[in-house]
C-alpha cells in the first residue's frame, strides 16, 4: 500500500473516532441534558427563627438532628434487622418488624436520635437503613418557661406557645435548586435552571427576662413542695407597658422532651384556667366605690362581729370584727365588710366596674387558648351572688385577668393589654415588627387609684399581707384564700391561696400575682402565697439593683433593729 | 483553481490561480469550534456547579456550627447550671446588711 493511502487511511480513521466522541458529548451534553429525568428538584429546609429572651438570651434554636429511616424493599433479613435496630434504638422489635416488613419504598425508623444511638448505628452497615439530617427544635433552658413557648413538631410546625401563635413568622421560606447528581452522589447545580435561597424564619424577641423567669419558677416550686400544693402559677407584669416579664406554671414541662407530654402539662395554666379569687377581688369593689363616689376610705361600716345572713346564707368572717372603716374592710379582709360596700355601691355599678377592669373579657394578650373568665350577666345575679362576687367567690378569673387588673390600680388606672413579645427581627438584624405598648382603657381616675395604693400598702403594713414586705421597698398588694367549689359546693379543706400585689407602692415597677393550687395544712395566701411575693420582689430587686424608696440612714436603722430584735 | 486573464483583442496574457473557499470545510470547523466552546463552557459550569454546591454545604455547615455554639452558650450561662455550680462551691445569696470596713 502506497504511503499516501496508509496516511488517508489513518487520518479517516482518527477522523472517525474524533467525530465520535464529539458526537457521544454533544449527545450527553446538549441531547440528554434536556430530558426532564436528568436535573433533579432539591429542596433547601429553612431554619427556623430563634427565640430570644428581653437581653438577647436564647430560649429556643434549631439545630440539625439525625434520623433513622428504612427501606424495607431493599432489607434483605428483616429479623437480624429488626434485633439490632431494637437494642441500638431502645425500641420494641415487634413494632419495628411490622415496619420493616411493610415492603414499602421509605419509612422512619426513629427521629432525632442521640450522638450515642448514632455511633451504634454508624458502626454496622445495613443495607436499607439510612441516616438523613432533620431540623430539631432545642430548648436550651430545659423547662424555663416551657408553657410560654411551646414546642414544634417533627414537620416543623409550632403546636404550642409562641411557636404556633408566631409559626408564619419563625418558619421562614424553603427554597429549591435543581441540579445533577454524579457517580459519586456528589449534587452538580446547575446555574441554568432556577435556584431560590432558603429564607431563614424571623428571629422572636420576647419581653420575658429568663433570670426573673428562673427566679419566679423555683420561689414557686418551693412553696409548692412546702405546702404540698396542686400546683401554681405566677406572673409578673410591667404595669406601664404591659409587658409580661415572668410567667411560670407548675408543675413544669419541658419542650425537649414534648412526646411524653400529656396536654395538662403544656397548657399555659396562667391563661386557660380559671379560679375564685377570693378576697383579691376586695380592690376592685374598693376601687368601683371609691371611684363612683359612694365611699371614702374613713366611712365607718358596721361588719356584724364576724356574722351576717343574706337571704338563707350565712357569710362569716375570719376574725369578727364590729366597727370598720372601708379601708380597714380591704385591710384586714373582712367579708361582711365588702358585702356592705357593695350592697352601697348597687350590683349594677359593680357589674361595670368588673367589666372595666377586664374580667369577663380576653385580655388580649399574644398567646393563643386564653379565657375569658366567667362573669354572669348582672340580671341573673340573685342577692346572694352579689354579695359572694364582693370578695370573690362566685365570679372565675385568669392569673393574668387579675394582674392586669391590679396592673391598671398601679399604673394609675388605665387598663393595659399583657403582651409576651416584644420585637420580631430577620436574620440580619433588621427589624420587622415592633409591638407597643396598648392602652385598653380608663378604669378608674388617677385620685381613686392613689388611694386604692395606700390602702394596698396598709394591707401589707397592717393587714394580712405582712409577709410580703420588704424593709425601704414599700410593697403593696392583697392576700386572697378562696374556697374551691365542687358538685355546687364549696370545700372546706381545699382552697386556692393567692397574693397580688406590686412595689413600689408610689411608683410600681412591677406587679407580681402569685397563686397557689391547694396549699396544706395552711391555706391563708398571707401565708403561703405572700412569703413567695417576697422571695420573687427580692430577687428582681436584686437583679435590677432597685435601690430603696428611703433614705440609706433609714434603711440601715430599720435593718439594725430588726437585727437586735432577732438576737434578742 | 486557475483563470486566464485575456487582455486585447482577446490575445492571451497569463494563467493566475484562485483559491475557492470550501463552505462544507468552514462549516464542520465552525461546528466543531462551537461545539469546543459549547464544552468547554458546560465543563466550566459543571466546575461552578460543584462550587455552588460546596458553598452551599459550607454555609449550611457555618450556619449550624453557630447555632450549636450558640446553644452551647445558652446551655453553660443558664441560670439553671449557673446556680447548680454556684451551689456547689458553696455560694449563698448576700445579706440585706454589708459591713464595709
Amino acid at each position: 500500500m502506497e504511503i499516501k493511502t496508509r496516511i488517508i487511511l489513518i487520518l479517516g480513521l482518527l477522523a472517525a473516532i474524533g467525530s465520535t466522541i464529539l458526537w457521544q458529548a454533544f449527545r450527553l451534553q446538549v441531547l440528554n441534558q434536556t430530558k426532564k429525568g436528568e436535573v433533579l428538584k432539591f429542596s433547601l429546609p429553612p431554619k427556623r427563627g430563634i427565640i430570644y429572651d428581653r437581653n438577647g438570651e436564647v430560649l429556643a434554636i434549631t439545630l440539625s438532628a439525625p434520623s433513622v429511616y428504612a427501606c424495607p424493599c431493599q432489607i434483605e433479613d428483616p429479623y437480624k434487622t429488626a434485633i439490632f435496630l431494637s437494642k441500638a434504638l431502645h425500641l420494641k422489635s415487634k413494632i419495628l418488624l411490622k415496619r420493616l416488613k411493610s415492603g414499602k419504598n421509605f419509612v422512619w425508623i426513629k427521629r432525632w436520635v442521640s450522638d450515642r444511638e448514632l455511633k451504634r448505628i454508624r458502626g454496622r452497615e445495613l443495607k436499607g437503613i439510612g441516616i438523613q439530617r432533620e431540623n430539631r427544635r432545642y430548648y436550651p433552658n430545659g423547662p424555663l418557661a416551657g408553657q410560654v413557648l411551646g414546642f414544634v413538631g417533627f414537620d416543623g410546625y409550632g403546636l404550642e406557645g409562641v411557636e404556633r401563635q408566631f409559626d408564619n413568622y419563625l418558619r421562614g421560606r424553603s427554597g429549591y435548586y435543581y441540579g445533577i447528581k454524579d457517580a459519586r452522589g456528589k449534587i452538580i447545580i446547575s446555574p441554568k435552571f432556577p435556584f431560590r435561597p432558603a429564607e431563614d424564619g424571623y428571629n422572636l424577641f420576647l419581653t420575658l427576662d429568663h433570670r426573673i423567669q428562673y427566679a419566679v419558677e423555683e420561689a414557686l416550686a418551693r412553696v409548692i413542695k412546702k405546702w404540698h400544693a396542686k400546683a401554681g402559677y405566677a406572673v409578673i407584669i410591667e404595669p406601664h407597658t404591659g409587658e409580661v416579664l415572668a410567667l411560670a406554671n407548675y408543675p413544669r414541662f419541658n419542650p425537649n422532651n414534648f412526646r411524653r407530654a400529656r396536654a395538662k402539662d403544656y397548657r399555659n395554666h396562667v391563661i386557660t384556667d380559671t379560679f375564685e379569687p377570693g378576697s383579691t377581688f376586695k380592690p376592685i369593689l374598693a376601687a368601683a366605690a371609691l371611684d363612683r363616689g359612694v365611699l371614702k376610705p374613713y366611712d365607718i361600716i358596721y361588719a356584724e362581729n364576724g356574722r351576717y345572713r343574706i337571704d338563707d346564707a350565712i357569710i362569716h368572717d375570719v376574725k369578727p370584727f364590729k366597727w370598720l372603716s372601708a379601708q380597714q374592710v380591704i385591710v384586714h379582709s373582712s367579708n361582711i365588710g365588702a358585702v356592705k360596700i357593695g350592697e352601697i355601691l348597687g350590683k349594677k355599678a359593680f357589674y361595670e366596674y368588673i367589666k372595666r377592669f377586664g374580667f369577663g373579657q380576653k385580655t388580649g394578650i399574644d398567646l393563643g387558648g386564653e379565657s375569658k373568665g366567667l362573669l354572669r350577666p348582672v340580671r341573673t345575679w340573685k342577692r346572694v351572688d352579689a354579695a359572694t362576687i364582693c370578695f370573690g367567690q362566685g365570679i372565675s378569673v385568669t392569673a393574668l385577668q387579675l394582674a392586669t387588673a391590679y396592673a391598671a390600680i398601679a399604673n394609675g388606672g388605665k387598663l393595659i393589654r399583657p403582651f409576651v413579645v416584644k420585637r420580631i427581627v430577620d436574620n440580619k438584624g433588621k427589624i420587622v415588627k415592633v409591638f407597643k405598648p396598648k392602652i385598653r382603657n380608663r378604669v378608674i381616675s388617677e385620685r381613686t387609684a392613689k388611694r386604692l395604693r395606700e390602702i394596698l400598702r396598709e394591707v401589707v403594713l397592717e393587714g394580712t399581707g405582712k409577709m410580703a414586705e420588704i424593709d425601704g421597698y414599700e410593697i403593696a398588694g392583697k392576700t386572697g384564700t378562696a374556697q374551691k367549689p365542687k358538685n355546687g359546693y364549696y370545700q372546706r379543706n381545699k382552697a386556692i391561696a393567692s397574693f397580688v400585689g406590686f412595689f413600689p407602692a408610689n411608683n410600681p415597677k412591677v406587679v407580681i400575682a402569685i397563686i397557689i393550687d391547694e396549699p396544706c395544712p395552711i391555706r391563708y395566701g398571707g401565708i403561703v402565697a405572700a412569703p413567695a411575693f417576697r422571695e420573687v420582689a427580692l430577687d428582681i430587686i436584686w437583679k435590677w439593683h432597685l435601690s430603696p424608696c428611703i433614705s440609706p440612714i433609714e434603711m440601715t436603722r430599720i435593718l439594725q433593729s430588726k437585727q437586735v430584735a432577732k438576737k434578742e | 483553481m486557475k483563470t486566464a486573464i485575456w487582455v486585447r483583442h482577446n490575445r492571451y496574457v497569463k494563467t493566475i490561480k484562485r483559491h475557492r473557499i470550501n463552505w462544507i470545510f468552514v462549516l464542520v470547523l465552525s461546528i466543531i469550534l462551537i461545539s469546543f466552546i459549547y464544552l468547554t463552557l458546560s465543563v466550566k459550569n459543571i466546575q461552578i456547579g460543584y462550587q455552588i454546591s460546596e458553598a452551599l454545604e459550607l454555609q449550611k455547615e457555618l450556619i449550624e456550627t453557630n447555632h450549636a455554639l450558640k446553644l452551647e452558650w445558652s446551655q453553660l450561662t443558664s441560670p439553671r447550671v449557673l446556680s447548680r455550680k454556684a451551689r456547689v462551691f458553696g455560694l449563698v445569696p448576700p445579706q440585706e446588711i454589708i459591713k464595709i470596713k
